[in-house]
């Protein structure tokens, strides 16, 4: 057996706290402020000739000088180029395309900082001293040979301590890990639910709930879950007592938390899909997809859509925002039995009952990039932090490495249940896969699953409970709308094209608008009253009069209103607080 | 003949008669004399009616005037000053009228206050680019130029001639300087106790200083002669008596204090007192013929005179100094201006030339008395010894100004006005001062260069009684080059000032417009306001034109102005081969059988699995495609078909049913869609309208300084909360535009900070 380490968790603080040092630019203030451009540039001009004739007398002098330079310059750290590109937030505004001289410098600020801020991040990894765990096998052996057993053996104590077997009777059970990955909350069909600290497998709550139990979910805490049982979803806190019953979620079969909207998704037997804010505790929406029986339903975290699989071989996406799928895609030609999107929303693995397991780009919606046949339908699949995949079937559970920019031919590791394979989740920031199976739940120890480094301003397994109070504080306040939710998160960001394009043409043709011409139609006047002179004259007077209520009207429409936003402010008289106060 | 007779005596009546009558009647015709104004009172205010009637013939003219002085030779001189000033003299401009010199007067305040405001441009400009500004400003350091302290309090008491001024304002010796740095970090250097004493002490130097001033003035205001006579004596005893004393005890102070005496001596001996000059010593003297008591008072004050210097020559004599042959004045005074040639002597040698011509005068008018001389003559004398010292004056400064010709071409032209005024005053060395006729200088002007120029003359005719030729060349040269500073700065700063009388109205305006360009600052006009063109990189090609061209509706521009979004979006078509339903073959993963059969009986689920497994579609993916199709031609706007039911259908037998070509007029073609995102990607299906909610929080139109939309967008890429970028990012990202420092007083820019170089 090979050499084998597991990743120890340490909480590593990205931000020092050193105190900025801004140096301003001084660089362009005149040296003789007075004077007139044609003065300036005079001076410039000569001040040019004067550097020309130095460097030509001492031309030795600046070689050196330069060659200095570059010395130091060798000196300081260079950042990895890929690193770089992995916090780049891509093309800088082109300066040249900006008014004005003021905004010009201020956008090339701006852009300074963005860079320091995309250096400064990117040379931070240092401090990311962690590693990630692995398993190397020898010479003729394959990792697939090792057994949990020999995995605990030789890993440390607490590593080993992670792995561990629950043998519970009310099966088939479904689990969940919170987002920090500290506690675990699981649900027996048989109404069996207990919510726990898996580490240090201390129990918060077990209770029965006396109903068929389909999934459970923590909230954005591990203070709260819900557990969709038979007829509605119903939220308990971590000491088991119930909070809410939500009625109106009927018939849940499979539950997601997008942690960043707050919202609970659900998805339900008869088809309906629903999103409860669980921050306001109302339906962000709900309605029927027409597509029948729902029970593969996974969340992109990336752009926080709802993927759900379909007998029809398609996965669809959803957002509360659209009765109809943002997308949909043809993955087989087979019903769909899984779908898994990795962490980082790159890529989806679907798989069918054909036995065929894609990967696709989710982000493109393109592929598939992969396309594995296997021996059996698999029935789960699940991503890992590292982009590990494992596919569950019967009871089996295999974990493939590397399998979605390059094909894998065999699995990481395998492990072979007693009995089926309700779900699994690999644990956040743990290299532990959580298996629900139909009698207990096993935690696996699968070596380099988990990310080594955390980031504990975004999720902290250390956090105590005033840390996690001010972390909810600030989530809520960070809470994004469910209107964002789309299938280009990054939409927000983009200028609405065709409406401006409208808007502009719609104010050029402003200026060529005529005023409508009015229709008059003279009463019958007396015999004698004005004649058609008269009438025309009456006629003219009114056209003038729409013409003139026209061109009031379009006065404001129009663009480079000269006094549009600059309404001097009439300087506060004594007086004033006596006037009605202005309803705002 | 009586006819005749009566004729002559028609005539000889007539003779006198006509004339008058002839006189009245053309004095009727006349216009009216009109009486010049005579005040009787001294009021602020004279009459408009009062005006003087301008007539030729009732000026005085020189011409007339100096045909009265006739061909004598001895007037001849000023006949010919006369003529020469005729020659040279020119009338003045007429003044510009108002509103136009006001105009240059706006001009030129504008351009001076211009020019001052732009020197805050770069500040104002760096100030408002900067994305960070700290209050109150200029923090960094705060250094203040000081004098010493010390010197200038010394310098406050000493007394200094006029000349002595004026050199030290021609020398303009570099002050030095100190650099004094802030260092009381607190606030206060001083405690409350210190700053008590320090400000009674200040109290008590000023009351004492005020307290001597009083004793001083009033012991000024006491006029009894008595009273001064004896205070004169009792100093002059106790300054003996210190002498004596300081003889006895430190002989070497004693000599500079003997030195003191002497010239305190010679002051004596240069004034006129007890020279008999005074009012009352004329008067004694005219009584002297006849008094005997007057004739010995004079003689008593002529005594003390001697008395003076007779003692004066016993001191010396006592002293045992080198000096024993310095009897005579003059040779005294020589030795002195030697030795110190700058000091004391500026009131000294002024008084001697003073002393020498009074001494003149009193004799001469002692023998006016005897010989009774013309008053013609003695005018004349003079005159001529007043104008002597300045005549050499002149001479000396023409002589330099020839000397300098070559190198200072320019400068001559500056000086010159001064001359002019000077040759006007003194005709007789007109011809050899060249004088230039388009002196442009403002009366104003001239005035304060005449006076600098006077005292220059002073000074020049002290030195040139004492010193010698290289030294006033020297002086000259320094004055000269001080004035002439003096005098570009002023013309630099006002140019237009100067040109004011140079030309008549009409050509005034060519002038000026002659000199803008020459002028190193320009008036550039602000530019005209551009309208901002909202977009100018976005050259979409696929405009809606149909839809814009009926946007001819008031109501609907408006809609799509209020309105945040329209339904259509743009997507690039990107066609990618591998975007279709690839048939990829399976890798074969080496996973394993579950070798566990279910135990449980299949439930639902799993049965219905097990039958889709069991009739595994083929369809799928045509039945795909056409729902795909569906969900396209739902979004395609539909043609409008405007045939109105049964029109040009007509049936019957010989009718050609071809004919249906003219109801493809009536069908209004909708324009083609823009690409969807899906287009040539196979099994995908993107609904294109779900993003509609998003639109309402999306920009709609571009802000101001970007010119495009992919600048903007680049622009705002960047996320600046702390859960995005390291935290010392993010406090440079959220620092405040403008920080005030709590508690401090934020006092307005003052120009100073446009000296410093480091600003904060």
């Amino acid at each position: 057996m090979g050499k084998l380490t597991v990743s120890n968790d340490m909480a590593v603080a990205k931000e020092s706290k050193s105190k900025d040092i801004i140096e301003f630019d001084v660089s362009n203030v005149k040296s003789k402020p007075w004077g007139r451009r044609r003065e300036d540039r005079f001076n410039e001009k000569f001040k040019n000739k004067q550097r020309n004739k130095t460097s030509s007398k001492y031309p030795i002098d600046k070689v050196k000088t330069n060659t200095k330079s570059k010395k130091e310059k060798k000196r300081r750290y260079e950042i990895p180029e890929e690193v770089l590109k992995k916090y780049s937030k891509g093309e800088e505004v082109n300066l040249k395309k900006v008014h004005t001289k003021i905004h010009r410098t201020k956008i090339e600020q701006r852009e300074r900082n963005v860079k320091f801020a995309t250096e400064f991040a990117a040379k931070t990894e240092v401090l990311l001293t962690e590693e990630t765990g692995f398993l190397e096998a020898d010479d003729g052996e394959t990792t697939t040979q090792f057994t949990q057993g020999a995995i605990a053996d030789s890993v440390d104590i607490t590593s080993a301590a992670k792995q561990f077997e629950l043998k519970l009777e009310f099966g088939p059970y479904r689990s969940r890990y919170t987002r920090n990955g500290r506690h675990l909350v699981i649900g027996g069909k048989k109404g069996h639910v207990a919510a726990f600290d898996w580490v240090t497998k201390k129990l918060h709550c077990e209770i029965n709930v006396m109903e068929s139990v389909h999934d459970v979910s923590f909230l954005h805490l591990e203070t709260m879950f819900a557990v969709a049982q038979k007829d509605w979803v119903y939220f308990y806190d971590h000491q088991g007592i119930e909070l809410h019953c939500v009625k109106r979620l009927n018939k849940v079969t499979r539950m997601e938390f997008l942690p960043y909207h707050f919202l609970l998704a659900t998805c339900s037997d008869e088809g309906y899909l629903s999103w409860l804010d669980v921050s306001i505790g109302q339906l962000a929406s709900q309605y029927n997809t027409n597509l029948g029986r729902l029970s593969i339903m996974t969340q992109n975290p990336w752009n926080a859509c709802l993927c759900l699989g379909h007998a029809k071989g398609i996965v669809s996406m959803w957002s509360p925002n659209a009765r109809d799928p943002l997308a949909k895609m043809l993955c087989h030609k087979a019903p769909i039995t899984a779908v898994s999107v990795d962490p980082t929303g790159m890529y989806m693995s679907t798989a069918a009952s054909n036995r065929e397991l894609k990967i696709w780009d989710i982000r493109k919606l393109e592929g598939p990039l992969q396309e594995y046949k296997l021996v059996s339908a698999p029935s789960n699949l699940a991503f890992s932090q590292k982009k590990m995949l494992a596919v569950g079937h019967g009871n089996i559970v295999e974990v493939y490495r590397e399998c979605c920019t390059s094909t894998a031919k065999r699995p990481y590791l395998r492990h072979r249940f007693n009995n089926p394979i309700g779900n699994f989740n690999f644990c956040p920031f743990e290299d532990v896969l959580g298996v629900a199976t139909n009698r207990g739940f096993t935690s696996l120890l699968i070596p380099g699953s988990g990310e080594p480094n955390i980031d504990s301003l975004e999720v902290n397994p250390f956090q105590s409970k005033a840390q996690r109070r001010e972390a909810e504080v600030k989530a809520l306040l960070d809470k994004i709308q469910p209107e964002l939710i789309t299938l280009d998160p990054a939409v927000i960001a983009e200028v609405d094209v065709p409406t401006m394009r409208d808007k502009i043409e719609a104010k050029k043709n402003l200026l060529f608008l005529k005023a409508p011409k009015i229709e008059y139609n003279p009463r019958n006047k007396a015999k004698g009253k004005g004649g058609s002179v008269k009438m025309a004259r009456n006629k003219k007077i009114l056209q003038e009069q729409a013409i003139r209520e026209f061109s009031k009207s379009t006065k404001d429409l129009l663009p480079n209103k000269p006094n549009e936003g600059k309404k001097k402010k009439q300087a506060y008289n004594v007086l004033d607080r006596f006037l009605p106060k202005k309803k705002s | 003949m009586s006819d005749e007779s009566d004729y002559h005596y028609d005539e000889e009546i007539d003779a006198d008669n006509h004339e008058k009558i002839v006189e009245n009647i053309i004095s009727l015709n006349k216009i009216k004399r009109l009486k010049k104004p005579a005040r009787t009172e001294p009021t602020s205010r004279i009459s408009e009616f009062d005006l003087v009637k301008s007539s030729k013939s009732g000026d005085v003219e020189v011409d007339k005037l100096s045909k009265a002085l006739g061909n004598k030779r001895k007037l001849s001189q000023i006949r010919q000053k006369l003529e020469s000033t005729k020659k040279k003299s020119y009338t003045l401009p007429k003044p510009l009228e108002k509103p136009q010199s006001e105009r240059i007067k706006r001009a030129v305040a504008y351009e001076r206050n211009r020019l001052l405001l732009d020197r805050w441009e770069p500040f104002v400009t760096s100030n408002r680019a900067q994305a960070h500004l700290k209050f109150p400003l200029g923090e960094v350091e705060t250094l203040s130029m000081q004098a010493k302290e010390a010197v200038k309090m010394t310098e406050r008491w000493t007394v200094k001639s006029e000349l002595e001024k004026e050199l030290n304002t021609l020398d303009a010796v570099e002050t030095e300087e100190y650099i004094i740095e802030d260092e009381n970090e607190s606030e206060f250097p001083l405690t409350l106790e210190e700053l008590k004493e320090k400000r009674k002490e200040a109290a008590k130097l000023r009351a004492h200083q005020s307290f001597k001033e009083a004793k001083a003035r009033r012991q000024n205001k006491i006029k009894s002669k008595k009273y001064h006579r004896i205070l004169r004596k009792e100093k002059i005893k106790q300054k003996l008596k210190e002498f004596e004393e300081l003889q006895k005890t430190d002989p070497e102070l004693a000599l500079k204090k003997l030195e003191e005496i002497e010239k305190a001596r010679a002051l004596e001996r240069f004034n006129l007192r007890h020279k008999g000059t005074g009012q009352w010593a004329k008067n004694k003297q005219v009584r002297a013929k006849y008094d005997k008591e007057s004739r010995q008072v004079l003689a008593e004050q002529l005594k003390i005179s001697r008395d003076l210097t007779q003692e004066a020559k016993r001191v010396e004599l006592d002293s045992d100094d080198e000096v024993t042959e310095s009897n005579t004045s003059t040779a005294n005074l020589n030795a002195v201006n030697i030795n110190n040639p700058w000091l004391s002597k500026a009131q000294s040698s002024k008084e001697m030339v003073d002393f020498v011509s009074g001494y003149r005068k009193f004799w001469m008018e002692k023998n006016a008395n005897d010989l009774a001389i013309s008053s013609e003559a003695q005018a004349e004398e003079q005159s001529q010894t007043l104008i002597e010292p300045i005549k050499v004056d002149e001479n000396k400064d023409v002589e330099l100004e020839r000397n300098n010709q070559g190198k200072r071409t320019i400068n001559k032209t500056k000086i010159n006005p001064k001359k002019v005024v000077k040759v006007n005053q003194f005709s007789e060395e007109n011809k050899s001062v060249q004088v230039e006729k388009d002196t442009k200088v403002t009366k104003r002007k001239t005035t304060g260069q005449e006076q600098q120029k006077k005292k220059l003359m002073k000074s020049v005719t002290n030195l040139s009684n004492s010193s010698g030729e290289w030294n006033i060349d020297e002086l000259f040269e320094k004055a000269e080059h001080t004035i002439l500073k003096k005098i570009k700065s002023k013309t630099v700063q006002n140019p237009n000032k100067t040109k004011q009388t140079s030309k008549k109205l009409g050509n005034k305006k060519s002038v000026e417009e002659k000199d803008t360009p020459k002028k190193n600052v320009t008036l550039d006009m602000p530019t005209q306001k551009k309208r901002i063109v909202i977009d100018e990189e976005l050259q979409e090609t696929l405009i809606n034109q149909s839809e814009t061209g009926t946007n001819s509706n008031m109501e609907s521009l408006k809609n799509i102005l209020a309105s945040k979004t329209t339904p259509q979006k743009d997507h690039s078509v990107n066609i990618d081969p591998s975007n279709f339903m690839t048939v990829k073959t399976p890798t074969q993963l080496g996973s394993t059988v579950p070798d566990l059969v279910e135990d449980d009986l299949p439930d639902e689920e799993s049965y219905r699995n097990l039958v889709m497994e069991a009739f595994e579609d083929d369809d799928v993916v045509t039945d795909f495609q056409k729902e795909k199709q569906e969900e396209i031609d739902k979004e395609k706007p539909q043609d409008i078909d405007l045939n109105l039911p049964g029109w040009g259908s007509w049936a019957g037998t010989g009718i050609d049913p071809k004919k249906a070509r003219k109801r493809k007029r009536f069908i209004v073609k909708m324009p083609k869609t823009l690409p969807r995102r899906d287009d040539n990607k196979g099994s995908l299906i993107i609904n294109e309208k779900a993003a509609s909610k998003v639109k309402q929080h999306q920009v709609t139109e571009l802000p101001f300084p970007f010119k495009s939309v992919k600048d903007y967008e680049a622009s705002i890429r960047a996320p600046i909360g702390n859960t995005f970028v390291p935290h010392t990012a993010f406090r440079r990202f959220i620092r405040p535009a403008v920080e005030t420092k709590m508690g401090t007083i934020i006092e307005p820019v003052s120009d100073s900070i446009l000296m410093s170089k480091k600003r904060g």
